[in-house]
């Protein structure tokens, strides 16, 4: 018989709060009632938590494991995790409790009443420091301006997925995978919970200062092509820049006000038109390879919800 | 007839190496006789123009443990690893240089880690014996400097002389990427791996097959299959750039208005331009450096993530 419900638990060496996420996941899903799996994905530990993984799927049917031959990262631990699931919808939650488990009941309601991705929204981070806080402002914000599509703001990986969106992603063949924006890329009918996010619970936090950094790249170039036109945008610019200087410099010396040193003027009009002209012509190699990326992405073209008649 | 699938497959690239073939068969063979109840040795014959052709056809005749391959022409010695691995039938698979510069008894200590457990087991070089010692201190600064910029430890001094799981086999096939780098990807797809050190021998004849461009061009692969660091160095010195030029005018500005600093009229300011249009260039170049890496990543079809084992079995 098939589970209504998969949950999805990345795992980086997480042995502190396995033995607590284990309890904490059962106070929340046996009194649903519903049938579920938990899908742990084992993202090349090196302590304890394999054997801990491997103790409690043997002792519980509704617990599985995939073990990675190495670590390859949080959102591929997340992608193997929504391959194997088989739930009619599925959760994808952090080990690290900082995403509450009961969140989960108040996910299934809505998902319930007909939204195809319930997504949980961080009210506040209370374990940052100001600077962190401020940084995850500005990123979320400049991220919703630079893509064409709407990256929920200060919304993480904690979310619930119907089946179609789960096949959908699945079908997604793309390697940098950022799957928050994925899961915006593809609509449906999305809503949101809110909720404070508690620090961690024990252990460290997975995601360093470069791994975030590189989350965030991730984020903006798999869904925006911006930074490639920064090259146009300049381009364009500084080409206009010395045709202007230069018209304002042929005045000046038309006029006898001139008094830079001679050869100045044209130099600089030079260096500037040719330098302006260098970054277009990089913007469009640049637009070129923003279209080859798109291409070799392979992410459908469209995505049909529902369909009526056929 | 051998049974359709031996313990080990011996995989041996093979490229004008007519001086040496007898004397690598006459040792391999009681070293595999010494580690495994049955094996399979592949011959991969990389478009050799010497009597090596011959050579190992006539062996393979003889003896119904060996087998042979013949490319069209020589494709190199990756190619040759990688045609081997996919011919081998074995439980797991030993990669090994004809040159004898690896030591066939090496394998029964290779095989004896497996058999503990580790699915990839890599034999590594203590010294390199009549290698010279600019080549010695290349290959030490190159393998460093591969550990630091790419993203994959490659275990330092070790070359394509190793053993590998099926599981791992399998996996390395299934990888369609072009230019390949074994040893990097035999450290990308991770799972249990293992060293025995051993002191590399001298070639027994014939001449080395990597020159020293080929061991540019094989260097190169190594970089450039798993790191993305070479593209991002447009991204930083346009970045050091253009702070340069910014505060160099910042300079030349109070310089001009407290009278301080004085040069040829006209020299700062084309000299502040020339290198803000330079650095800017170069962080537009390192944003297209991004995307193609990214374009490399998605074409190289590698797997998102390599599943070694799961509760179910």
């Amino acid at each position: 018989m098939t589970e209504t419900l998969s949950v999805v638990v990345p795992i980086f060496n997480e042995q502190a709060v396995i033995e607590p996420l284990h309890s904490r996941l059962l106070q929340v899903l046996v009194p649903t009632g519903e049938v579920f799996e938990v899908i742990f994905v084992n993202d090349g530990s090196t302590d304890h938590s394999p054997e801990m993984l491997d103790s409690i799927c043997n002792t519980d049917s509704r617990f599985k494991a995939l073990h990675f031959s190495r670590n390859f990262g949080h959102q591929a631990a997340v992608t193997a995790g929504l391959r194997a699931a088989s739930g009619q919808c599925a959760v994808v939650i952090d080990a690290d409790l900082q995403d509450p488990p009961e969140l989960i009941i108040e996910m299934l309601k809505k998902w319930r009443e007909g939204y195809e991705v319930v997504y949980a929204q961080k009210r506040r981070r209370k374990d940052h420091n100001p600077l962190l806080r401020a940084a995850y402002y500005v990123y979320y914000r400049t991220l919703r301006k630079l893509t064409d599509i709407e990256v929920p703001l200060d919304s993480g990986d904690f979310c619930l997925m119907d089946r179609k969106v789960v096949d959908l992603l699945n079908a997604m063949p793309e390697r940098n995978r950022y799957v928050r924006g994925l899961r915006a890329w593809l609509g449906f009918n999305q809503t949101a919970i809110v909720f404070d996010r508690p620090a961690r619970f024990a252990g460290e936090t997975k995601y360093s200062f470069a791994r975030l950094i590189g989350l965030a790249t991730d984020g903006i170039l798999s869904l925006s092509k911006a930074p490639l036109r920064l090259a146009t945008y300049t381009g364009f610019i500084v080409s206009g820049a010395s045709f202007l200087l230069g018209v304002f410099f042929a005045i000046q010396q038309i006029t006898g006000t001139a008094h830079a040193a001679r050869g100045w003027a044209s130099t600089i009009v030079v260096v500037l038109f040719l330098g302006g002209v260098q970054l277009i012509c990089i913007g469009v190699i640049g637009e070129f390879i923003g279209r080859i990326y798109d291409e070799v992405k392979q992410r459908p073209l469209y995505v049909i919800s529902r369909t009526k008649g056929f | 007839m051998e049974s359709a699938n031996p313990v080990l497959s011996l995989v041996v690239p093979v490229f004008n190496e007519e001086l040496v073939i007898d004397q690598f068969r006459a040792r391999v063979l009681p070293a595999l006789e010494a580690a495994v109840e049955s094996f399979e040795v592949i011959f991969v014959n990389d478009g050799s123009s010497d009597r090596s052709a011959e050579m190992i056809d006539a062996i393979a005749a003889a003896d119904p443990r060996f087998r042979t391959a013949h490319f069209s022409r020589n494709f190199g010695h990756q190619a040759a690893v990688t045609a081997g691995l996919r011919l081998a039938r074995g439980q797991c698979a030993v990669i090994i240089d004809a040159d004898l510069q690896d030591p066939p008894e090496l394998i029964s200590s290779l095989v004896a880690r497996w058999r503990e457990g580790f699915d990839v087991v890599y034999a590594k070089r203590r010294a390199r014996a009549g290698d010279g010692r600019i080549k010695r201190a290349t290959a030490f600064l190159f393998y460093r400097t591969l550990a630091k910029v790419t993203e994959t430890e490659i275990p330092v001094d070790s070359g394509d002389f190793c053993l590998l799981d099926r599981k791992v086999i399998d996996v390395l096939n299934s990888m369609p990427e072009r230019n390949r780098y074994l040893r990097g990807l035999r450290a990308w797809v991770g799972f249990r791996q293992s060293a025995v050190e051993f002191d590399r021998q001298e070639r027994y004849a014939g001449e080395t097959k990597y020159p020293f461009r080929k061991m540019i061009k094989l260097a190169l692969d190594g970089v450039f299959s798993l790191s993305k660091a070479p593209l991002r160095v447009a991204m930083y010195l346009g970045f050091i750039s253009s702070m340069a030029s910014f505060l160099l005018g910042v300079f030349f500005v109070i310089g001009k208005l407290t009278g301080v600093v004085t040069t040829v009229r006209g020299w700062a300011s084309t000299i502040v331009v020339v290198l803000f249009l330079g650095g800017v260039q170069l962080i537009c170049i390192g944003a297209i450096g991004e995307f193609i890496g990214r374009i490399y990543d998605e074409v190289k079809q590698r797997p998102l993530y390599i599943i070694a084992r799961t509760s179910d079995n």
